[in-house]
């Protein structure tokens, strides 16, 4: 029981620091897109290879706070047919849901777990007078996928095990966006 | 095999299932899409497929402009800027019968500028304005209602991510998209600032008449607060309108010039900051997989050849680009009841942009259209995202069947404005058409 506490935690955990990372990304991508903007328009002096960092900053941002999303059931869910439910037949569409997050990680994990792999192999480089590695960025959003299949999986043994308020759950103004 | 018009229909019909079953609509739509996919085409096509769509989507360099733009509207928020915005608007309606719904349309503009979100304005300016209303005597459901619908202005005036994303579905300029909105939204805060007041005129029980007088040095006062951010809104907006900066570079300077206002003038604090940057990283990576479902949706689409035979089906019925968006208007008018916009934005957008460009309508114009569909479906109940993000803000203070009377007023405002929206194209596309 203490290892499953243990795996509950380091999920949690592991969540938490790949927000972080994508935390510092967004600051960098604001940063970089900030003085490569201004150092062009003012001094007529870009920020070198600023186009390639922040195109690798938006992947780790986009799949290192997927996990976290996840954690707190943030993903946008039409649930006017089953906001109501209550009981077993909650716990049975909760169930459907975390199924079909564990798929959809689990797929993207491994197609895009097999890109990065060819990626790093060849050495893949951006194409530009900075030969910008690209392969980073690519195992970053593979491991971003797996964390989230993680908290998926973690998620789904907490319903298993009749403890689905295991999980944060967001506030409305984080929900919804548009 | 089934013809690509029945495929089609059964992808969506499955996913329209899947989504209504509680299956969130970013694994609904890209469960659904693979193995539509794996059906018409095989095995290998998907594969390949995943293993490289979801990193050429999120290296994008455009598509940078989401997290730049929500942390703008984020750190402005947590600045408190809407509450200056609020007070400064304000002072100077505060003698005019219903002044402070005036002050929330103005001011909700005003935000929308900085913001993308309508449920973040709904849910922010119930907590400023909605106290203030009911002191003073207003009408609780029409304040409700007017703070609701105020807040669906984010969607049309930029920096707004309902364009975004419509721009990332369809390959559309983002900032000829950004700049099409600013009439459209101008119109529709201005329509409600005079259309308000004769509304008050047949029930002028809906808000009291106030005898306050603040100085004209008051008034002035009130605006000093609010100048370095609709500054730094202007330098951004003309940024996009002139070329000079491409909309994601726009957003970083406005992320990185609200971060340096609100720091300047001791308005946030660390933890404020890390909260902005914490909802900026969830909501991108939320917004993401959502379009990257809607792109692999779309891709199952196109290769099914449903979207070429719907094309032909349309144009060949005799459908008229009038009669086509009177459809159209019905069926997100419909839909918008049920499903919240950005659902609806990606189930639809993928095989009504083609028949769009087919039948030889201005896309620009269309997105025009369907945004402010979009702000109606978020204020019509039973299901309006903008209506619960009021009465959740609320706490108490206003329920739901309040809400949903309340509301009507606005709802038949904004059917107005859709028709005006509609006759006169020149409304959405002359500002974008200056930048060429």
């Amino acid at each position: 029981m203490r290892f499953f506490r243990f795996l509950d935690a380091a999920i949690i955990w592991l969540g938490t620091a790949s927000l972080a990372i994508a935390a510092v990304f967004i600051g960098l991508l604001a940063i970089i897109g900030t003085a490569d903007s201004l150092g062009t328009q003012l001094f007529g002096l870009p920020v070198a290879s600023a186009l390639e960092l922040s195109q690798a900053g938006l992947v780790i941002v986009v799949f290192m706070g997927l996990a976290y999303a996840q954690r707190r059931r943030g993903h946008v869910t039409v649930d006017i047919f089953t906001q109501h439910l209550r009981g077993t037949a909650h716990a049975a569409f909760t169930a459907l849901a975390l199924i079909a997050a564990m798929a959809f990680f689990g797929f993207l994990a491994w197609r895009t777990g097999v890109a990065a792999l060819e990626s790093y192999q060849i050495d893949e480089r951006s194409w530009g007078l900075t030969r910008f590695p690209i392969w980073p960025s690519k195992i970053a959003l593979t491991v971003g996928c797996v964390i989230a299949l993680l908290e998926s999986i973690r998620q789904f043994v907490h319903l298993c095990l009749g403890n689905p308020d295991a999980y944060e759950t967001s506030t409305i103004e984080d929900e919804e966006v548009v | 095999m089934m013809e690509p018009i029945a495929i089609g229909f059964v992808g969506i019909a499955a996913l329209i299932l899947f989504a209504g079953l509680g299956v969130p609509i970013a694994f609904s739509i890209t469960l659904v899409g693979a193995v539509g996919m794996a059906v018409v085409t095989d095995v290998e096509f998907v594969l390949v497929t995943f293993q490289s769509l979801p990193y050429a989507t999120a290296s994008e360099y455009a598509f940078a402009v989401i997290p730049m733009f929500v942390l703008m509207g984020a750190i402005a928020s947590s600045a408190g800027i809407i509450g200056e915005l609020y007070t400064a608007v304000n002072r100077w309606l505060e003698n005019v019968r219903g002044g402070l719904y005036i002050a929330t349309a103005v001011a909700s503009a005003g935000f929308a500028a900085i913001s993308g979100s309508t449920v973040v304005n709904a849910a922010m300016f119930t907590r400023i304005a909605l106290p203030e209303m009911l002191a003073l005597g207003y009408h609780k459901g029409i304040s409700a209602g007017c703070i609701a619908a105020a807040g669906t202005f984010a969607a049309l005036i930029p920096p707004s991510l309902t364009f975004v994303i419509f721009g990332i579905l369809t390959g559309e300029s983002i900032g000829e998209l950004f700049i099409a909105g600013i009439v459209p939204g101008v119109l529709t805060a201005a329509f409600y600032v005079v259309v308000i007041p004769i509304m008050l005129k047949i029930r002028p029980d809906w808000a009291p008449q106030l005898e306050v007088h603040s100085t004209f040095a008051q008034k002035l006062r009130g605006m000093t607060g609010i100048w370095p951010m609709l500054l730094l809104v202007f330098i951004v907006l003309g940024g996009i309108y002139t070329g000079i900066t491409p909309p994601t570079a726009a957003g970083a300077l406005g992320a990185c010039g609200a971060l340096l206002i609100a720091l300047g003038r001791r308005k946030i604090g660390p933890g404020q900051i890390w909260e902005s940057v914490r909802q900026t990283a969830e909501l991108t990576s939320v917004l993401f997989i959502i379009i990257i479902g809607g792109l692999l949706f779309s891709r199952f689409l196109v290769v099914s050849g449903f979207v070429a035979d719907l094309t032909v089906l349309v144009t060949d019925s005799g459908f008229t680009p009038a009669t086509f968006i009177l459809v159209m208007v019905l069926m997100y008018l419909v839909m918008g009841m049920f499903i919240d916009p950005l659902s609806m934005l990606v189930m639809t957008v993928p095989f009504v942009y083609p028949v769009i460009k087919s039948l030889g309508m201005d896309p620009i114009w269309f997105a025009i259209i369907l945004t402010k569909m979009i702000e109606i479906a978020v204020i019509t109940p039973p299901v309006g995202l903008n209506l619960f993000a009021v009465v959740s803000a609320a706490r108490g203070q206003v329920r739901t069947g309040e809400m949903f009377t309340g509301i009507l007023p606005f709802v038949a405002m904004e059917v107005v404005i859709l028709g005006i929206l509609i006759a006169f194209p020149i409304l959405s596309t002359w500002l974008p058409d200056t930048m060429h």
